[in-house]
């Protein structure tokens, strides 16, 4: 026994952190790490409350850290971003609107945004200053990872202390990349082309909490940060070159030019920065038997049939219909949708029933179309598609003079296809919707899922371009061309992509780079649904194993008012780049009202720990 | 028992319809050139599909307008007046528009929209969001010889023209900033034999522009060649 107080004052040596932090201030580290401030038997607490405090502190609206912090602030007075007023008071509200909000979406913002609203007493923005008790935390705006991210800067026993949320992971790294999707607006470009839109505040946010020098940065998640100077440099390092490499394959260089790219370049990498971009390859104009409406193409057959890839839109629907009444060609004899987003597929189905033709895409466009509503992806249409015949990858069809070869092309989306098409007097046109331009690669949108992975993504779609027969063509859906990149061409794409996937994996704390590209590395299918009060209804929550390492991931439903389990749920294991899903069982409350309700799913594996981490929306009818 | 998807899918069909979408349209300049009328009443009419993010001035306001998908439609009527007029600005900066040697047509002054309803609404052709269209109608006594149209060489986005004539599908002419596209107004050749015979050859003709460049790239090459042929056995790979 006389051992005891050692070994327990061993104990505390040893755990992070220990011996940084000053009196009054603990840390453990956890999905959401708890931190709390003590004075005069009072507590201030910061990201997880593991009990009631006098005061809590958000640093930014994201559910994982409202859920963590939600049981501290029942009853003490909360602190949060003015930035995160919406997300925080409205939460009900934007899930209604979601419902219908979800589909044609753009707008590319991460949606883990609370399940409830959180009761807010104050909010704060960039210098004001929060006093509890005898101390002063100074608010500093640190957008970057978030739009709505604040840091609490204060003073406690001589040592300079940053509360930064999630702007910085330990080891000049950060959770993930996809959060930072979102417009550029200095260069005009939308949410949905801004890959790491939001880089450049970020490193001016980085900036500037190097320039407060630090002693140490308490972050919401990961161990604690006791060399901030050397961590924040890195960091911003480290995403300089991850965008400089971007830009050096960028697909946007052919629409919107060099000057353009050179202004989202500078905004991350500052203004007297050199942007490298890939020359434009070899390209000419379309053959006459295939004609560009949009963002639609018509094969036209030497007695005039015609068969339309996608059907974007109502303008392209009017021109097959004029094509058709002007006798161009005698009758639309089929459509191949490339992929799920609207300006490819919002006619698919009126044209499918207009023209009495049959639908064809890949079995991961098919169940997209099939069931639309059961995905959230970047535009996504609402109405279904009653009938695709899928092709297989690989397969090969014939259509007039035509042969096709259908493909599994993961390129600008992950749910994407390829149709090769040979016919005897061409060479061959290999039609890869919206995945390559004659600048390079359309991996500006993570939402769409760009996985970095050898055996599929990009990796797979340079294979598949490699092995297209001596001469092939390539077409785009909105380029009104044929083009082709050299053997040399290919080669520096996939060089400076695998540079890239390398650096990333520098820049995240996960083991394998995918879990920070792809947010939908877990997901619930259907993503949404409908069912009455008092009903019983399955729902899929789908796994993808990222990791080059077998994992066994455990999932624990948060539930919410209104929808419970129905069932104990297993574990899964899952090979290494395996996906698999286990089947939930939910019920909806019999007295619930009908609204939109939501309940998430927090996973755990070896390394893994992540809370109320994806949703699925239930809409509940009479 | 199972959820019923299918079910809202239909509900949700209506919100499709309303808002369609034709393509990321900021990813070019559009105009499409009318013909169709050209040999009947002897007028054309072009249409300019403007992005309207790109139209606003302040950055908090361009950000806005990029972030919401339905920011055009909750625009006043005098912020839409507003963005007439930028608009008519931003047309003239990037387009020249003119007949033979004739005065340059003032697209400034001579473009029209359609009024704030439609534009909130999408427009009669059910545009994008954050779309809006300005026309331009030329008269029979405008309309004799060629129609040039210059690209400004700092207009950041590509332009897709298309040509509608009576009886043909819509050529398309890819135009980058700097370059111009140069149209025959004839009544006659408002008219083409459709469908155009399929290619025999093994490659489709090239666009009038690479075959002159590529010619210009392999004497510059040769030349290259011949005096470097010592000093750069490899070539550097595209982009450095």
């Amino acid at each position: 026994m006389r051992l005891l107080p050692s070994f327990v004052a061993l104990l505390i040596c040893s755990l992070p952190g220990w011996g940084k932090l000053p009196a009054g201030l603990s840390f453990e580290e956890g999905a959401i790490n708890a931190v709390s401030i003590q004075r005069n038997g009072e507590r201030m607490s910061f990201y997880r409350a593991t009990e009631p405090a006098k005061i809590v502190l958000l640093t930014h609206a994201r559910r994982d850290l409202v859920e963590a912090i939600r049981p501290g602030a029942s009853g003490s007075r909360v602190v949060a971003p003015e930035k995160s007023r919406s997300a925080l008071t409205q939460a009900e509200t934007f899930w209604q609107q979601f419902w219908k909000k979800r589909f044609n979406y753009y707008e590319q913002q991460v949606n883990k945004v609370p399940v409830q609203s959180l009761a807010v007493d104050r909010f704060v923005k960039e210098g004001d200053l929060v006093k509890w008790q005898d101390l002063e935390l100074a608010v500093m705006e640190t957008p970057g990872y978030s739009r709505d991210a604040v840091t609490y800067l204060t003073e406690i026993g001589g040592k300079r202390i940053a509360f930064t949320g999630d702007l910085i992971w330990e080891g000049g790294r950060v959770f993930d990349l996809y959060s930072f999707q979102d417009a550029i607006p200095e260069a005009r470009i939308g949410g949905y082309h801004g890959y790491g839109g939001r880089f450049g505040q970020w490193v001016t946010s980085l900036q500037k909490l190097t320039d407060w020098k630090p002693d140490l940065v308490v972050p919401a998640r990961g161990p604690l940060i006791t060399n901030p100077a050397g961590d924040l440099t890195a960091a911003v390092k480290r995403v300089q070159a991850i965008y400089k490499n971007y830009l050096s394959t960028n697909a946007l260089h052919w629409y919107f030019g060099k000057e353009r790219l050179e202004l989202c370049g500078k905004r991350v990498l500052g203004p007297g920065a050199q942007v490298g971009l890939m020359p434009f390859c070899e390209h000419v104009d379309l053959p006459p038997w295939c004609r560009h409406m949009g963002t639609t193409k018509l094969l036209v057959s030497k007695d005039g049939h015609g068969f339309a890839l996608d059907v974007g839109g109502e303008h392209q629907l009017q021109m097959l219909r004029k094509a058709l009444a002007d006798g161009l060609i005698r009758k639309i004899e089929g459509i191949w949708v490339t992929h799920l987003h609207n300006d490819h597929t919002a006619r698919v189905p009126a044209a499918a029933r207009e023209f009495g033709c049959p639908v064809y895409a890949v079995a991961e466009v098919a169940d997209g179309l099939r069931q639309p509503g059961a995905w959230f992806l970047p535009g996504i249409i609402p109405e279904p598609v009653d009938e695709v015949v899928v092709r297989g990858d690989g397969e090969k069809w014939s259509w007039r003079e035509f042969t096709f070869t259908s493909h599994f092309f993961p390129g600008q989306m992950y749910n994407h296809g390829g149709l090769l098409v040979e016919r005897a007097d061409h060479k061959p046109v290999f039609f890869i919707g919206d995945s390559f331009s004659p600048s390079g690669i359309d991996d500006y949108c993570l939402m769409n899922r760009n996985l970095m992975r050898d055996d599929t993504g990009y990796f797979l779609c340079l294979r598949k371009v490699r092995a297209l027969p001596q001469g092939s063509w390539l077409v785009n859906q909105h380029i009104p061309h044929l083009f082709r990149f050299t053997g040399r061409e290919l080669d520096y794409l996939e060089k400076q992509y695998r540079i890239r996937a390398s650096m990333i994996a520098d820049l995240v704390p996960w083991d394998d780079p995918n879990y920070a590209i792809d947010e939908e590395w877990a997901w619930f299918h259907p993503y949404a649904s409908e069912a009455r009060a008092g009903e019983r209804l399955e729902v899929e929550l789908r796994l993808w194993n990222h990791s080059q390492q077998e994992r066994t991931f455990s999932i624990r439903m948060e539930e919410s008012n209104g929808l419970k389990v129905a069932a104990a749920l297993p574990e899964i294991t899952l090979a290494p780049r395996a996906t698999g899903k286990i089947t939930v069982p939910l019920l909806v409350d019999p007295s619930s009202g009908p609204e939109v309700r939501v309940i998430t799913a927090s996973l755990r594996s070896e390394g893994i720990a992540v809370d109320h981490w994806v949703e699925t929306l239930v809409r509940v009818t009479r | 028992m199972k959820a019923c998807w299918r079910g809202f899918l239909l509900s949700g069909f209506a919100l499709g319809l309303l808002s369609p979408a034709h393509g990321h349209q900021e990813l070019h300049h559009n105009i499409t050139l009318d013909l169709r009328q050209l040999e009947q009443e002897g007028s054309i009419r072009l249409t300019f599909t403007l992005h309207a993010p790109e139209l606003v001035v302040g950055l908090e306001e361009a950000a806005s307008a990029l972030y919401d998908r339905n920011w055009l439609a909750q625009q006043s009527p005098q912020e839409l007046r507003r963005l007439m007029s930028l608009g008519r600005s931003y047309l003239a900066a990037r387009f020249k528009l003119g007949i033979d040697d004739r005065e340059p047509i003032e697209l400034s002054r001579r473009v029209s929209f359609e009024n704030p309803d439609a534009i909130r609404g999408g427009g009669a052709r059910e545009l994008s969001p954050g779309c809006l269209e300005a026309s331009l109608l030329l008269s029979p006594d405008e309309t004799a010889g060629k129609l040039r149209i210059d690209h400004a060489a700092n207009s950041n986005k590509r332009l897709l023209l298309v040509i509608e004539r009576t009886g043909a599908f819509p050529e398309v002419e890819d135009i980058p900033p700097g370059a111009h596209a140069l149209i025959p107004l004839s009544r006659e050749g408002s008219e083409r034999a459709a469908p155009p015979p399929a290619s025999l050859t093994d490659s489709p003709p090239a666009t009038r522009w690479v075959v002159p460049l590529a010619g210009t790239l392999v004497l510059l090459g040769s030349a290259a060649l011949v005096f470097t042929k010592r000093r750069s056995p490899s070539p550097a790979s595209p982009g450095s």
